[in-house]
This record gives C-alpha cells, sequence and structure tokens, in this order.
C-alpha cells in the first residue's frame, strides 16, 4: 500500500465534507422548491452555488461542523434571491442593496443590510403564522421562549406550569418547526 | 428525538433558535445535522427563526402581533402580516382556497380565449362609436354635416366643445383640492424623501390640469374669432407636457435634496431643464410653422405632437412598475391617449366630424388618466412605490458619489 501524505487525507476530507454538505442542502432545497417553485436543475443550482462559496470564499474552514453553519447561512440567501427572481421583481437588486449602505440623510433605514431586514420580515411572517396553529399552551411558551427570551424559571413563574417545562418546550417547538416548514418560502 | 451520541436535537434546536447554546452545543448539532437530512431541515428552519428573531424590531413585533391576536382572537387571515410584493402568488391561491394557480389550463378553454375576445373587441369598439357619433353629431355644425368646407370664422369644433374639455378640467382639478379621493400621506419621520416626493408629484400633477384648464378656455374664448388655434394655443398645448414630464422625472429620478447630500437631485435637475428647453424649442418651430417663417410650414407641429405623445408614455410607462399595481388593461387607454397626440399635425386636416369625435376620444382618455393618477394617489400605490424607491428596493439609478 502506498502512503498517502496527510495535506492528501486532509484533503480528501474536505472534499468529502463539501460533498456531504451540497448533498444536505439539495436535500432541502428539493424539499421546500421541487415542483411547485423549481425543479431539480434549479435546486441543484442552489446548492451548487453555497458550495462553490464555502470552496471560494472559506477555503479556511474545513471543520465539517462550521462548514455546515456557513452553508446554511448562504442556502438561506441563494433560496431567498431564487425567490425574488421567481417573483419577477428583478428591480430588486444586489445594487440596490449596496448602494443603501452609502444611503446619508435621515432615512432611519441607513446602513443596514436590506435583504437581511427583508429575510427577517419573512421569516417573522412565517414564524408567526406558525405560531397562531399551536395550542394555546404552546403558543404561549413559545411566545415567551422565543420572542420574550424569558429563562424556564421565569416562564414557570409567569405561566404557572408545574409539569416538565423542558418537555413541553420540547414537544411545542417541534410542532412549531413542522409548521415553519410549510410550503411558502 | 436523541442521538446516539446522547443529545437531545430537539432541545438543541429549540436553544439554536432562542440562541442558548455553547460553541461545543452548536458544533455537536451542525455535525449530527450534516449526518442526519431531516435534522438537517429542522435546523435550517430554526436558524429561520433565530435570524428573523435576532432583530429587535422583529421580536417587538411578533410578540405584539401575538398579543393582538391572544386579545381579539381572529382568523389566521387577519393577522397575517403585510406581505404585499413578497407573497407568492400560489400562496394567495390557497389562501383564498381556490387552487387556480396549479389548475391545468383545458385546451378548449384557451381555444376559446382568442373567439371570445375577438367578439368582445368587435362589439365593444362598434358600441363605442355608436356612442361617439352619437355624441359626436350633435356637436357637428350644419356645414360639417353637409361635408362644405368651414368657412372663415367658422371653426369644425364648436365652442361649447372646448367649454365642456374646460369645464372638466376645472372640474376634475378642484377635486383636487377637496377631501374627497384624497392622496394617501407618507409619514415625515419614516420616509422623509418620498413624502417630498409625493408632494412634488402632486404639485406637478395639479399644473398639469391648471395648464389644460388654461388651453381649453384659451380655444373656448378663441373659437369664434378664427376658425383654428393660433400660436397660443401652440403654445398651451406644448406648456400641457411640461408637468407630465415632472412627474414623471419625480418619479424616474432622485428629485429631492437630503441634508447631508445637497447634489442628490443634480440629476433631476439637469432632465427638468433640458426638457424645458425641448419643450421651448419645439414650441418655437410649431409656432414659426404656424406663421410661415423660416421657411417653415405646420410640419412644425409634428415635434410638439411628438414631445406631447412622449410626456404621456413616459409618465404612464413608469405606472407599468409592478409596484404600482395598476391593471394592465388599465394602461391601454392612457398609451392610446399618448398615441393620439402623434396626430395633431393632421388634426386640422380631418372632416370637422372627425375632429370632434377626435376631440371627445381625447377628452374620455384624458378622464381615464386622472382616475388612474387618483386612484394611485388615493389607494397608496404611489405613496408605496416612492417608499420602496428611498428604501432601495427599486434598481439602481446612479452609483453612489464619493
Amino acid at each position: 500500500m502506498l502512503p498517502v501524505r496527510e495535506e492528501e487525507l486532509e484533503d480528501r476530507q474536505y472534499h468529502q465534507d463539501l460533498a456531504t454538505v451540497r448533498e444536505r442542502i439539495l436535500g432541502f432545497v428539493l424539499r421546500r422548491l421541487v415542483p411547485h417553485r423549481g425543479d431539480f436543475a434549479q435546486a441543484e443550482d442552489i446548492a451548487q452555488s453555497c458550495v462553490i462559496v464555502l470552496w471560494e470564499h472559506y477555503p479556511d474552514k474545513r471543520e465539517l461542523a462550521e462548514m455546515v453553519r456557513i452553508a446554511i447561512g448562504t442556502a438561506r440567501h441563494k433560496m431567498a434571491q431564487f425567490q425574488r427572481d421567481r417573483e419577477k421583481m428583478p428591480d430588486i437588486s444586489e445594487g440596490a442593496a449596496d448602494r443603501l449602505e452609502f444611503r446619508v440623510g435621515t432615512n432611519p433605514h441607513s446602513g443596514q443590510r436590506l435583504f437581511e431586514r427583508m429575510a427577517a420580515r419573512q421569516e417573522t411572517d412565517r414564524l408567526l403564522l406558525a405560531m397562531v396553529k399551536l395550542p394555546e399552551r404552546c403558543r404561549e411558551l413559545m411566545r415567551l421562549k422565543l420572542i420574550e427570551q424569558k429563562s424556564y424559571a421565569e416562564i414557570r413563574g409567569i405561566t404557572g406550569i408545574d409539569g416538565n417545562i423542558y418537555e413541553m418546550a420540547r414537544r411545542c417547538f417541534r410542532t412549531l418547526l413542522r409548521n415553519v416548514g410549510g410550503p411558502s418560502l | 428525538m436523541n442521538q446516539p451520541g446522547g443529545f437531545d436535537v430537539e432541545a438543541l434546536l429549540l436553544g439554536y433558535s432562542a440562541g442558548e447554546l455553547t460553541a461545543p452545543e452548536e458544533r455537536a448539532l451542525f455535525e449530527a445535522a450534516a449526518q442526519d437530512q431531516d435534522l438537517f431541515d429542522q435546523l435550517m428552519e430554526a436558524e429561520a427563526v433565530r435570524h428573523a428573531l435576532s432583530f429587535p424590531e422583529e421580536r417587538h413585533r411578533a410578540g405584539a402581533v401575538l398579543r393582538a391576536w391572544e386579545q381579539q382572537s381572529p382568523s389566521v387571515e387577519a393577522v397575517e402580516p403585510r406581505r404585499e410584493w413578497t407573497r407568492a402568488p400560489e400562496m394567495e391561491s390557497a389562501r383564498l382556497g381556490t387552487g387556480a394557480y396549479h389548475r391545468p389550463r383545458t385546451l378548449w378553454m384557451d381555444l376559446l380565449r382568442p373567439v371570445i375576445s375577438t367578439v368582445t373587441t368587435t362589439l365593444t369598439l362598434r358600441l363605442c362609436y355608436a356612442v361617439l357619433t352619437v355624441i359626436g353629431s350633435s356637436f357637428v355644425l350644419p356645414h360639417a354635416q353637409t361635408g362644405e368646407s368651414s368657412g372663415l370664422g367658422v371653426p369644425p369644433v364648436p365652442s361649447i366643445l372646448h367649454l365642456v374639455h374646460a369645464c372638466i378640467a376645472a372640474l376634475l382639478l378642484a377635486i383636487q383640492f377637496t377631501p374627497f379621493l384624497r392622496p394617501q400621506d407618507i409619514a415625515e419621520h419614516d420616509h422623509p424623501i418620498a413624502r417630498k416626493c409625493l408632494a412634488q408629484f402632486i404639485a406637478g400633477w395639479r399644473w398639469a390640469w391648471v395648464t389644460w384648464l388654461m388651453l381649453y378656455c384659451w380655444l373656448w374664448a378663441n373659437s369664434n374669432s378664427g376658425g383654428r388655434p393660433d400660436v397660443i394655443a401652440d403654445i398651451l398645448n406644448c406648456l400641457t407636457s411640461f408637468p407630465l414630464f415632472w412627474c414623471f422625472f419625480v418619479l424616474d429620478k432622485p428629485s429631492v435634496a437630503v441634508p447631508g447630500d445637497p447634489e442628490r437631485n443634480a440629476s433631476f435637475r439637469r432632465a427638468i431643464g433640458t426638457v424645458w428647453g425641448i419643450g421651448a424649442g419645439v414650441a418655437l418651430l410649431a409656432v414659426a410653422g404656424r406663421l410661415h417663417l423660416w421657411g417653415l410650414n405646420e410640419f412644425g407641429l409634428v415635434f410638439m405632437g411628438i414631445y406631447d405623445g412622449l410626456a404621456i408614455a413616459f409618465l404612464v410607462g413608469r405606472f407599468d412598475s409592478h409596484w404600482m399595481k395598476v391593471p394592465r388593461w388599465m394602461l391601454a387607454p392612457l398609451y392610446g391617449y399618448a398615441l393620439i397626440q402623434m396626430i395633431y399635425v393632421f388634426f386640422f386636416q380631418l372632416p370637422p366630424a372627425w375632429q370632434i369625435y377626435t376631440y371627445l376620444v381625447a377628452l374620455l382618455f384624458k378622464v381615464c388618466l386622472f382616475l388612474v393618477v387618483t386612484h394611485l394617489l388615493h389607494a397608496g400605490n404611489l405613496r408605496r412605490y416612492l417608499e420602496a424607491a428611498e428604501d432601495g428596493k427599486l434598481g439602481p439609478q446612479t452609483e453612489p458619489r464619493p
């Protein structure tokens, strides 16, 4: 058996991790986009572009967890871009967002990333729609935990929940995630 | 759901969304997600929740919406947050319960549609023509009905028609100063630039009606003294286009200077100056042609027709924006109005009856333009457009100045 250099082993592992990340993103995008919002090729494009971002912009990030963290953010961005293109809103461009960075004067949104704000607004909308579908106690629990950012002890004091609040929060959050992961982007 | 590693991924996901995980826990979650598609999918959703709630204003909004929900217990639709332009069409149809978006088109409907369009168009236009001739013939003077050329001092378009035009222009102008169909306001603290743009647009729009009113008043006053419009009418006609160009540039260019950038409206000022100059040149040519100076004849009026038509076409072109949400069919009469400006040079060559019909059609189109713009102002479509422009959501116009 020929000896294998350590760098080659590292590269092999890196490429394997890239492939894994690509596979995960493709799986997610396929579930969210195909067949109603896009086709397989478009899903592949999104997954591939995420890998390219990892490869070109973050070559030093070689730890799998770190790669997943970056890929998740990139995938969200790419899917939002895909959605904007699909809704035929070419007027909303990266250039316009960048220009906002330079905006001076009394614009209250000046200096903030437009797309980040837009994405946050959309995600909050989805979260709200998911929240209102929860049972009342779950909704209250999730509101206090996620939105009000209370500790479990505080939530127990506010709601008077006697049982296993951790278990209840887990179940409620599982349902919430299921609701959030509906058909809309 | 527990992983072989012994940690509880659901608890980790909740902790991740709440921003409570330690670095080792986060790493463990990401590594687990890389190996499990379901977990990865859930992590993507959890990331969306985390990202949304990382903005304090979004957290505040979400809390307020949920509190309102608890108090009023309305339906899901009633609290559905604002998503005007972000809403996907299929969401809309699903929300309405129609499912129409994905309904497959049937062949017979595709074939039937052009047939229906043809029949409808033929009948509608025939009806329009009938109405137009009935109304128009009541204005046609006897010499015109007999096909005789109008004598000196007897204009083909009777003065009463000019008066009708003037009265309608005065009425539509007056409406703009009443609380009826008042434009939606823009909050100063939210969008100060958009607010000023809206004021500029409204000012331009009102000036357009003032100039139309002046034109038709002049035509009415002058109708019995020469038979044909004179140079004053040509100049006034040219003046009507300038406010429309102004409105177009307000929508098209940064027209408001801001404290930190006093030159922000430089391109707007340049454009206005240029258009004003072109308008003056066109009016000069038209007048020279009318008076047969510089070897010109009435052909000089061609340029005026083009200038007037372009003013309307440019403005209506802005209404094409999806932010305005003007129904496409509603744009047809507006573009039609732009087109008939081009025949200004031939107007006086038309048979008297045709002149009256054309005049009536122009009046109709003008009212259409008023209705569309008033709708945009009153329903807030223009407000949304200007606010989006201020927020930088529209296409890039200029590179940021260093």
